[in-house]
C-alpha cells in the first residue's frame, strides 16, 4: 500500500475513533457500543440515549467534521495560491472578515435565512480582495507582503468586531462571543445538511483544480506556459477558498490554526501534489476538529472551552516551528 | 513559412520601452539565435513570443494567426519554453516538475496516464535527470534544476522551443549534451529560438542570428555576419581590444 493510502487510512481511522469517543463522552456517559447503536439501530437502546446521541452529540460531531474539512481545504488552497506555507484563511484575515460580515448583518438588523451566510461570504471575499490589493497594487501577489497585509487586516477586523459588539445589548453578548473563538455548541441538523452539500460541492471543484494548484504553486509563469489560464484559475480558487471559509464561519465562528497546520502536516506525509493533499487534508482537518471539540468539552468539564482555544494550543507551537524552519 | 513572427512589436513596462518596434520572422525548422547585451530585452521578446506578455503595440503571429486569438492550451501544444526561474516554494520532485510539462495533453481532470509517465521518463533519460526523479528543487544544483526544466519543456512535445540562456548553469559535459539534444530536435523538424550569451552554441546551430540592442533590432543575418567581432563589439558597446572571446 502506498504512503498516500496508509496516510488516508490513518486519518480516516482517527476520524472514526474520535467521532465514536465524542458520541460516547459528555455529562451523561454513554458506552461506545450504545452510542453506535443509537445511530444505526435506535430501537435497541433507550430513548434518552437516542436523544443525547442523535440530537445533541451527533450534530456536534458532524459540525466539527465539516468545519475541520473545510478549514483544511481553504488553508491548503491559500497556501498553494500564495506559495507560502504560512498562509491560511486565519492568517490572511479571511476568517475575521467573514465573521465581521456575519456580525454586521445581525447588528444592522438585516433579516432573512441567508442574510448571515451572505454577509460572511461578502466579508470573506472583500477581505481577500483588500489584502491582495494592499499587498501589491500591481496584483503580482508578492507572498510575504500578502501575509503581512493579512495580519494587519485581521487586527482591523477584530477591532471592528469588538466595536460592533459594544453596540449589542449586554444580554445578547454571550451569543456573539463565538464569532471570536468558535464553537460547535449551536450545531443543529437543519443547518448541517445544506452546509455539507455546499462544502462537498466546493471540495469537488477544488479536486478538479488540483493540477492547476500544483502548477501555480510551482511558478505562475510555468503554469501559463503549460497551458493553464492562471488568472481564471486563481479567481476560481480564491472564490472557493473564501466560500469555504464563509461557510465555516457561519456554522461555527472563527477557528484558527486548522487551515494553517493541517495542510503542512499532510504535506510532510504525502508530498506536495494537491491531488493527494486535498483528500488527506480534508480528512485530517475533520479528525483534528472532532478531537479538538472533544478536548474542549472534557478538559475542564463540566465547563466548556471555546474550541478555538484548543486549536490555538495545538497550532501555535506548530506555527512557531514552521517559522523557525523558514528562518533557517 | 514563418511559424512565429513579430510585426512592429513594442512593449513598455512602467513607462520604460523594453521592446521597440521590433519585426522579424522565424521559419519552420529554423534555429534563431537572439544575441545582445544584458537588459537588451531578449527575455521579454521570448515572453512576448509565448504570449506570456501582451505587446503594447504591434502583434505576434503564430502560424500566421494573431497569437492573442489562441487559447492558452493551444499555445502550450505548440510552444514550450525553458526559463530562468525564481526559487520554488514547495518541495515538488524533479519527476513532478517534468510531468507538469504534460499538462496541455491531459484530459479534463488532469490525471496523467502511463503514456505521460513514459514520455517523462524518456525526456529525463535524454537530459540525464532520471536519477534525480525523487529529488526536490532544494536538493538539486542550479545546473541539475535547469536540466529538469529542459526535460519539462521537452515533455510538452511542442513544435517550437524557446530557450532563455539554456546553458547558463550547465557544466561542459551537460552543455555539450544539450547541444546534441538541440541537434536531434532540429533533425526532427523542431523550431528553436534561443537567447544566449553562449556564442559557441549559437554558432553551431543557428540558421539566423538576431542582434538586439536596447529593445531594437540591431542586426539580422547569418551567424557568420551577425557574430562578426566588430559588429558584436558595437552591439555590446565595447572596444575591439577588450575582446577575449575565441572566434
Amino acid at each position: 500500500m502506498s504512503r498516500f493510502w496508509v496516510s488516508l487510512t490513518v486519518a480516516g481511522a482517527l476520524l472514526v475513533a474520535a467521532s465514536i469517543v465524542s458520541l460516547a463522552t459528555g455529562a451523561a456517559h454513554v458506552p461506545a457500543g450504545d452510542a453506535f447503536r443509537a445511530l444505526f439501530d435506535p430501537s435497541s437502546v433507550d430513548a434518552t440515549t437516542v436523544t443525547i446521541v442523535r440530537s445533541i452529540r451527533a450534530p456536534r460531531v458532524a459540525t466539527a467534521c465539516i468545519v475541520g474539512w473545510a478549514l483544511a481545504l481553504a488553508g491548503l488552497c491559500f497556501q498553494s495560491l500564495l506559495r507560502n506555507p504560512l498562509a491560511s484563511e486565519y492568517t490572511l484575515g479571511v476568517s475575521s472578515g467573514a465573521a465581521l460580515g456575519a456580525v454586521a448583518t445581525a447588528v444592522f438588523g438585516i433579516a432573512g435565512a441567508v442574510a448571515v451566510p451572505t454577509g460572511a461570504f461578502v466579508g470573506a471575499i472583500a477581505t481577500i480582495a483588500i489584502v491582495l490589493v494592499v499587498a501589491h497594487a500591481s496584483f503580482s501577489f508578492e507572498t510575504t507582503s500578502t501575509i503581512l497585509a493579512g495580519i494587519i487586516f485581521t487586527s482591523l477586523a477584530n477591532a471592528l468586531l469588538s466595536l460592533m459588539l459594544t453596540l449589542i445589548a449586554p444580554d445578547e453578548l454571550q451569543s456573539f462571543f463565538f464569532w471570536f473563538l468558535g464553537s460547535f455548541a449551536s450545531a443543529e441538523w437543519g443547518m448541517i445538511g445544506p452546509v455539507a452539500a455546499v462544502v462537498g460541492l466546493l471540495s469537488l471543484v477544488l479536486m478538479g483544480h488540483a493540477w492547476h494548484m500544483n502548477a501555480i504553486s510551482v511558478n505562475e509563469e510555468l503554469a501559463e506556459q503549460v497551458g493553464i489560464s492562471v488568472t481564471r484559475s486563481k479567481l476560481v480558487l480564491y472564490g472557493v477558498a473564501s466560500l469555504l471559509t464563509a461557510t465555516v464561519v457561519t456554522l461555527a465562528g472563527t477557528i484558527g490554526f486548522v487551515g494553517l497546520v493541517v495542510p503542512h502536516v499532510a504535506r510532510l506525509a504525502v508530498g506536495v501534489d494537491n491531488r493527494r493533499l486535498i483528500p488527506l487534508a480534508a480528512l485530517s482537518g475533520a479528525a483534528l476538529c472532532v478531537m479538538s471539540d472533544l478536548a474542549a468539552r472534557t478538559i475542564l468539564a463540566p465547563n466548556e472551552l471555546p474550541v478555538g482555544v484548543v486549536t490555538a494550543f495545538i497550532g501555535v507551537p506548530v506555527f512557531v516551528s514552521l517559522m523557525r524552519r523558514r528562518g533557517r | 513559412m514563418n511559424v512565429v513572427a513579430l510585426r512592429n512589436v513594442s512593449f513598455a513596462y512602467n513607462g520604460a520601452r523594453i521592446v521597440d518596434d521590433l519585426s522579424f520572422g522565424v521559419e519552420a525548422g529554423a534555429f534563431v539565435g537572439l544575441v545582445g547585451p544584458n537588459g537588451a530585452g531578449k527575455t521579454t521578446i521570448l515572453r512576448l513570443m509565448q504570449g506570456l506578455l501582451r505587446p503594447s503595440s504591434g502583434n505576434v503571429e503564430l502560424e500566421e494567426r494573431d497569437l492573442a486569438s489562441f487559447h492558452r492550451n493551444e499555445i502550450a501544444l505548440r510552444i514550450a519554453g525553458v526559463w530562468q526561474r525564481p526559487p520554488l516554494a514547495f518541495g515538488f520532485t524533479a519527476k513532478e516538475l517534468v510531468l507538469l510539462g504534460r499538462t496541455p495533453h491531459l484530459g479534463l481532470m488532469k490525471w496523467e496516464t502511463p503514456h505521460d509517465h513514459e514520455i517523462a521518463e524518456e525526456v529525463m533519460r535524454q537530459t540525464e535527470t532520471l536519477h534525480l526523479a525523487e529529488r526536490t528543487a532544494m536538493q538539486m544544483s542550479a545546473g541539475e534544476l535547469q536540466r529538469v526544466f529542459i526535460a519539462s519543456a521537452l515533455a510538452q512535445r511542442s513544435r517550437i522551443l524557446l530557450l532563455d540562456e539554456p546553458t547558463s548553469f550547465l557544466d561542459l559535459r551537460q552543455a555539450a549534451r544539450l547541444s546534441k539534444i538541440i541537434g536531434d530536435l532540429m533533425r526532427c523538424g523542431m523550431t528553436i529560438v534561443c537567447a544566449s550569451h553562449d556564442l559557441a552554441l549559437i554558432r553551431r546551430h543557428a540558421s539566423k542570428v538576431i542582434v538586439i540592442r536596447s529593445g531594437r533590432l540591431h542586426y539580422e543575418g547569418s551567424p557568420d555576419d551577425a557574430l562578426e567581432r566588430a559588429r558584436l563589439a558595437e552591439a555590446f558597446g565595447m572596444q575591439q581590444e577588450d575582446w577575449y572571446h575565441e572566434e
